[in-house]
């Protein structure tokens, strides 16, 4: 699973929490850091042949920064590596977000464990 | 794919034989404590080599979890700027089970990396002791990276890594004690390589600033030039290969040896208040004969 912070958002607590959570039900997580650009993320997932890439974005840039991610994978050809978006999310956005291909919002008060459960089936699912 | 399973690791090996044959790249093992800034250096030097026209690729292995089998690797992070450049390839490794520094996987990325032509790769281990010599059976050059003291003098003697080392890095060297610890590396150099070929270089480095980063690149070529010069690459992969055979064969023989164990093959023996030696012996001797029977040779 790769997990990101896209931007310019520098609050990693959360993220280190969950990836912690991840490797402790047995996933391997690549962090790939702070304030990373969608180019960065994407090039990372293709390069860890990545099952799920997560991204953390608590800026409120997710409708620039979430679609730029997926049309990156896209043109990388790994369009199929399911997205999965966390952070300050607002709920008018998530029609949106689902439209551009997200596969999944879950937003601060999800559960960890529900977290890496959803999480975890997600990245087991067969890539299309 | 080589990640999934040993026989299609072999079959891609196999295919890839004949290409490597005629392709040489320079590994380098970057081993070193946790915390004292390998992969900040690895960014910089991938940076440098990179001026240098080379290709590079970077595996970064942080140990797995024995218990979960999962694993927070973070390397990436510290350079993941670097992964929009065609020219790099960056990937990271658990350790998934494998007690020692190395996995199978690592091993077959360098080959295939090697297939595709990089200039340079470049692995990164956590080093613990034992994580560390291991490396150094895999790469052409070892570089060690160390920071100044915190107090443990000792530290830099740890057994076997010292004799590993070919090019030693004194990173945040403008942390105080720098200079002690310079000292110090300079007599454990002169002790350990006293009347050998190569002596190794010690760099003092900044990687967070990049400094030192240049001389520590013009080093790691010079040894590359150093083992080309002395026909010491061939030697050095014929014993890499040795190694990885004898890892691999180890593997197997573990997991046949716990099968036998916990199939009940030797029921009953394995009791409270067994020998562990005569158990272990009659293990053996019962995977030997298999062996024969195998290979058609069993003796009467």
């Amino acid at each position: 699973m790769v997990l990101a912070k896209l931007g310019l958002d520098g609050h990693d607590r959360g993220i280190k929490v969950i990836a912690r959570a991840l490797s402790d039900s047995g996933m391997e997580v690549v962090y790939t850091g702070l304030r990373q650009t969608p180019e960065q993320v994407a090039n990372a997932a293709l390069q860890e042949d990545a099952d799920v890439v997560a991204v953390s974005i608590l800026s409120g840039a997710h409708m620039t920064l979430v679609p730029a991610l997926i049309q990156c994978l896209r043109s990388l050809g790994v369009g199929d590596i399911p997205v999965v978006v966390g952070g300050i999310i607002p709920n008018e956005d998530s029609p949106a977000l689902k439209a551009a291909g997200v596969a999944d919002i879950m937003g601060p008060g999800t559960p960890l464990s529900q977290l890496v459960k959803r999480l975890t089936e997600i990245a087991k699912s067969e890539r299309r | 794919m080589c990640e999934s399973s040993e026989e299609l690791a072999s079959q891609i090996t196999q295919r890839l034989l004949p290409v490597l044959a005629s392709k040489r790249s320079h590994v380098v093992g970057v081993t070193g404590a946790p915390g004292v800034g390998k992969s900040t250096l690895i960014d910089k030097l991938v940076e440098e080599e990179r001026e240098r026209e080379r290709s590079v690729a970077v595996l970064a292995v942080d140990p797995s979890s024995f218990f979960t089998g999962g694993a927070v690797l973070g390397d990436r992070s510290r350079m993941n700027r670097q992964s929009v450049d065609p020219f790099v390839y960056i990937r990271s490794f658990g350790t998934s089970g494998d007690l020692g520094g190395l996995s199978r996987p690592v091993l077959d990325a360098i080959k295939i990396l090697r297939a595709f032509g990089k200039d340079m790769i470049i692995v990164e281990t956590t080093g613990v002791g034992q994580n560390e010599v291991e490396v150094a059976s895999f790469v052409h050059t070892t570089v060690v990276v160390t920071m100044p003291s915190l107090g443990d003098e000792l530290q830099l003697l740890e057994a076997g890594v010292p004799e590993i080392g070919d090019v030693f890095v004194l990173n945040k060297a403008d942390l105080s004690g720098a200079e002690v610890s310079h000292s110090e590396l300079r007599e454990m150099v002169r002790l350990n390589f006293e009347g050998k070929r190569w002596q190794p270089p010690i760099i003092e480095t900044i990687g967070t600033k990049g400094e030192g980063v240049v001389q520590l690149a013009d080093r790691i070529d010079d040894h590359f030039r150093f083992l080309l010069a002395s026909g010491l690459v061939a030697e050095k992969e014929r014993k890499a290969l040795r190694e990885e055979v004898y890892q691999l064969l180890k593997a197997s023989l573990v997991s046949l040896a716990k099968e036998k164990v916990y199939e009940g093959s030797v029921k009953g023996i394995v009791a409270d208040g067994g020998n562990p030696y005569v158990i272990a012996r009659l293990i053996l001797e019962s995977l030997s004969c298999g062996a024969q029977e195998v290979h058609g040779t069993q003796t009467k």
